[in-house]
């Protein structure tokens, strides 16, 4: 349990995380949007443009969280040794 | 046959009001008293005695302990040990909370989106205190990821904005979602043993020990995320970029 890079545990709490993480930033973005077109009474355009913005974020998050170059570790890493 | 949800609801054990606020006391309230008084007595169990060579129990904690720091040092630095006593709080109380919620008949303070809300929104707090602390004006530049093309900036900025409230929201729901789904397979399956009686009823229940168990580990998987999610929130304030 002392070790934080057991490959086992990063990949389960990596499964427990993403998908809700997709899911509620979309929601957030469309919630967002949808708040500001009540405010400004723009309806509906806001809220798609957050819809859109929203599933922008998310799959970012995604790809960050999964993409190829695990830019965060990675970068600690050269960071320390430069 | 019983609403499985049912046991989700609050009830008003006592009834208080402050300035026309609700702050009854219900069983949730009772068992955050509970979960508190545990993490208390376990870590006053553990250390009561503190030996060199440690005790079973003080081992434990030990161990707890130990992982917290090496989770603090690897994502927010030698500045994140100040911290230290709020992360270690944070995980033992969200630990403790979803180990005792599986005794039957208790509740599961982790099960109420708002106890969560309130943690989550208390780590989103003290990250933007942190990195306003720490960086000043410069802070800013969270909603700025390194290397952006100039004419994706106006665009970045908002996805950003949009993922950085995500997260206090995530952390929430993540923990409550994991929480209450759980619960509720593990009680629907108890109604098909009812339901099965003793000629069919021992399948389900098998899926129920089965699924026991794997809430268990769910409860030490939620309670490592939100932990492990906490300090690289933080950190990022800390470090920004």
């Amino acid at each position: 349990m002392a070790d934080p890079q057991d490959p086992f545990r990063n990949g389960l709490s990596l499964a427990a995380r993403i998908g809700v993480e997709l899911a509620v930033t979309i929601v957030v973005g469309a919630l967002l949007g949808y708040g500001l077109d009540r405010w400004l009474s723009t309806r509906p355009w806001l809220m798609l443009a957050g819809l859109v913005l929203g599933t922008v974020a998310g799959f970012r998050n995604l790809y960050r969280a999964l993409g190829p170059p695990v830019s965060n570790s990675k970068k600690g890493d050269d960071g320390k040794s430069a | 046959m019983e609403n499985p949800l049912e046991h989700f609801e609050l009830h008003t054990l006592i009834l208080l009001r402050l300035f026309g606020l609700d702050i009854s006391i219900n069983q949730a309230v009772v068992m955050i008293w509970v979960v508190c008084a545990a993490v208390f007595l376990f870590f006053w169990a553990a250390t009561r005695n503190a030996r060199l060579i440690p005790t079973k129990l003080q081992s434990i904690a030990e161990l707890g302990v130990e992982f917290l720091r090496g989770l603090i040092l690897e994502n927010m630095g030698e500045k994140g040990m100040k911290l230290f006593p709020f992360i270690a709080t944070l995980f033992f109380f969200i630990l403790f909370s979803n180990l005792l919620g599986l005794i039957p008949g208790a509740y599961t303070v982790t099960s109420q989106v708002m106890v969560n809300g309130i943690l989550a929104l208390a780590v989103f707090a003290l990250s933007v205190i942190m990195g306003v602390a720490l960086h000043g004006a410069h802070y800013l530049s969270i909603f700025l990821p390194q290397g952006t093309p100039w004419w994706l900036m106006p665009l970045m900025i908002l996805v950003e904005i949009i993922s950085q409230l995500a997260r206090p929201i995530t952390l929430a729901v993540r923990l409550f979602a994991n929480m209450t789904a759980g619960h509720t397979v593990i009680n629907v399956l108890l109604g098909l043993v009812l339901l099965g009686g003793v000629v069919l009823g021992w399948m389900p229940l098998g899926f129920t020990v089965a699924l026991y168990l794997l809430e268990v580990l769910v409860a030490f998987i939620q309670a490592y995320v939100f932990t492990v999610l906490t300090t690289v929130y933080i950190g990022d304030a800390i470090k920004l970029h």
